[in-house]
């Protein structure tokens, strides 16, 4: 008896209810859902400003063996050696201090990580090595570092 | 009836008008205050009940409550240090201007130029100082009362809202002077909650989570700080925090109240109440609130009520008191010491070192080890394990008395030493001797996330409570040994990081002993 009370009671969502509740509340709150959805990209930028990333090093022949050049404004480093032309990051893989160049290596003044010449990292919390970025010509013969691209470090410009 | 009564006396009018305004202030005074003199003890009732700012205390508070030595009047000072901090802030917003070009000679206008600027700008800074602090203090004050406890499990939580509120407050706000300490600071903020990439770096699952950059974008609006950043943390620190707080605020008080006031001992000695303001209105003390007002003799029996007295003016003078001390000490700092503002900020130069605000530099030492693990790894184990506190911890132990009993004073005191020696032994270690990478160059990053200085000073913790909670088969001695063992080590972190640490995170014994340059 009881069971039979318990299944009219569940079986009761009429058609009018279904309509009148029903219907309203579930586009309600999808409507809710969407407006949110919809507002809420609102603080995700879409164009990032700052710099594109990409700039120009000069030719190779402003930068024979040996060199050694720190772009400032990019916080990179451009070395020139007998096999070629690279550049190394100069933002440490830890927590983004820039790092500063002695005759070892780099050393980061935040915490402490020291790279070799190479990037390698040798010592302190950093988790990884500092990326090597891609060096490319223009048709110009202008040289061209882009910090969107990383390369395998050991890959040079010839 | 009423009209005729006025067409038969028509010069009444001015008579009844210029009696009225005889008696102006008289009625003034009733129309504020609502209710007449008749009863002293009614109207400050009254006068607690009807008004909406008084009205969040009850109408008569616990003896118990005003003891200075119970509560050391901490949480009102939180909530007078968040005032001092909101009106100083509006005098600051008037003349501030959020861009990056502009910000940081704003400020220097606020130091040399604006009349009382100087002041206004190192009173907020100071009580953003102290308001840390204070709120620090306060948890610890809950936890060792047990005042978390039959009801007030929730509101511990929003207490723990309040506090990361409080340092979120400090964090955006750190950004705004747009210094060199303010830039740097703010980076290596960014960049601890942006390790998340380094686990997922070290798992090789970096594809999945790309929500990391999201965030790092919905947080900075670009890459990198600037001026979007600037403008971010400007509404974060002026309209969405401080909106945030005063509602958790409201919720925080709100709920004590409910709770029955401030939390207390189930029987109380006399010898505690001693020194606290009596009630010598016995016969109406049997009843407690409005209730002593009545005929009713309905109320709520069992609640102490001899030792209740009235509000007004008790609980208020004392909390005059707590704030008028706080401001007293904020001002008096602001007047020694001026709030530092450095060089313009250069984004192509780190300082060296580059420190984070102080109440973080416990964390950034942490992340000097790994950035992900102290950075986020600890803090959120650190914050669940004090979010877990009330529910894990059921016991119905003593409530309202400091460490409980002799051998919660005993485990604090022990857990104290330890978490101090583990603390020394560790930092002295990893000084002298570096750490896994300086040993093995080449060893994976998941390692160090794992095993760290950091891991292993929570490991040791953990174990250390464990031991307790089996050794005196309470729940409630091992949460005190670990809050223990959490609140030495965030003191000696701290302090270690911010004497002890220079120029490239080393080791020096004295800030006069960095190198000059």
């Amino acid at each position: 008896m009881e069971q039979k009370a318990t299944e009219t009671d569940q079986d009761s969502i009429t058609r009018r209810f279904f309509m009148g509740w029903g219907l309203p509340v579930f586009i309600g709150i999808a409507s809710l859902a969407a407006f949110l959805l919809t507002v809420l990209r609102m603080p995700f930028p879409v164009l990032l400003p700052g710099k594109s990333g990409r700039f120009k090093i000069g030719t190779k022949a402003d930068l024979p063996p040996g060199t050694i050049k720190y772009f400032k404004d990019d916080q990179v480093y451009v070395f020139s050696d007998q096999d070629g032309i690279f550049a190394i990051s100069a933002v440490c893989t830890h927590l983004g201090c820039i790092v500063s160049k002695d005759e070892n290596g780099f050393v980061c003044p935040c915490h402490g990580s020291r790279y070799n010449l190479e990037g390698k990292l040798e010592k302190g919390p950093a988790p990884k090595d500092l990326p090597w970025y891609s060096v490319s010509r223009l048709p110009n013969n202008q040289l061209v570092v882009d910090k969107k691209k990383s390369v395998k470090p050991g890959i040079r410009f010839t | 009836m009423q009209k005729e009564d006025l067409k038969e006396t028509p010069k009444d009018a001015i008579k009844r008008a210029i009696a009225n305004l005889l008696r102006l202030p008289r009625h003034l005074k009733s129309s504020v205050m609502r209710q007449g003199a008749k009863d002293v003890d009614k109207l400050k009732s009254q006068l607690v009940l009807s008004n909406i700012f008084l009205h969040i205390h009850s109408i008569k508070t616990h003896r118990f409550s005003l003891r200075w030595n119970y509560t050391f009047g901490l949480g009102v000072m939180c909530i007078g240090l968040f005032t001092i901090l909101a009106l100083s802030g509006f005098l600051l917003m008037i003349y501030y201007r959020p861009d990056t070009a502009q910000a940081y000679y704003s400020i220097k206008d606020l130091i040399y130029v604006i009349p009382s600027g100087r002041l206004v700008r190192n009173i907020h800074r100071w009580a953003a100082h102290l308001m840390v602090i204070a709120c620090f203090l306060h948890m610890a004050r809950i936890f060792y009362t047990s005042s978390y406890k039959r009801g007030r499990e929730f509101n511990w939580n929003i207490g723990l809202v309040l506090f990361i509120l409080t340092l979120g407050l400090g964090f955006t706000g750190y950004l705004l002077p747009w210094d060199q300490l303010a830039y740097w600071a703010t980076t290596i903020g960014v960049n601890v909650a942006a390790s998340l990439t380094e686990l997922t770096d070290a798992l090789n699952i970096n594809g999945l989570f790309d929500i990391v950059t999201k965030l790092k974008h919905l947080l900075l609006g670009a890459d990198q700080i600037g001026n979007d950043t600037l403008v971010r943390f400007y509404f974060l620190h002026c309209i969405l925090f401080p909106s945030l707080m005063t509602l958790f605020i409201a919720i925080h008080i709100w709920r004590i109240r409910k709770n029955g006031g401030l939390s207390r001992p189930d029987s109380i000695d006399r010898k505690l109440l001693k020194g606290t303001p009596e009630n010598n209105k016995v016969n109406n003390s049997t009843k407690p609130g409005l209730f002593q007002h009545t005929d009713d003799s309905s109320y709520a029996k069992g609640k102490d009520a001899e030792n209740l007295v009235h509000s007004i003016p008790h609980a208020f003078l004392k909390e005059f008191i707590a704030v008028i001390f706080i401001l007293a000490i904020t001002v008096a700092l602001s007047c020694l010491f001026d709030a530092p503002l450095k060089e313009p900020a250069n984004p192509v130069f780190p300082e060296n070192p580059a420190k984070a605000p102080w109440y973080f530099v416990g964390i950034q030492e942490l992340v000097s080890y790994s950035a992900f693990m102290g950075g986020i790894g600890i803090p959120i184990i650190g914050l669940f394990g004090l979010a877990l506190i009330p529910y894990i911890d059921r016991d119905k132990g003593a409530i309202g008395i400091w460490f409980e009993d002799k051998t919660g004073i005993r485990v604090t005191k022990i857990s104290a030493c330890y978490a101090f020696a583990c603390c020394a032994a560790m930092l002295a270690f990893t000084i002298v001797f570096g750490w896994l990478r300086a040993w093995f160059p080449d060893i994976p990053q998941l390692l160090i996330i794992l095993i760290n200085p950091g891991t292993i000073l929570v490991v040791m913790f953990a174990a250390w409570s464990l031991f307790v909670l089996q050794k005196y088969d309470s729940i409630r001695m091992g949460a005190m040994a670990l809050f223990t063992c959490f609140f030495i080590a965030v003191i000696i972190l701290t302090y270690f990081a911010l004497v002890h640490r220079g120029p490239n995170w080393d080791f020096y014994w004295w800030p006069s002993l960095w190198p000059k340059h």
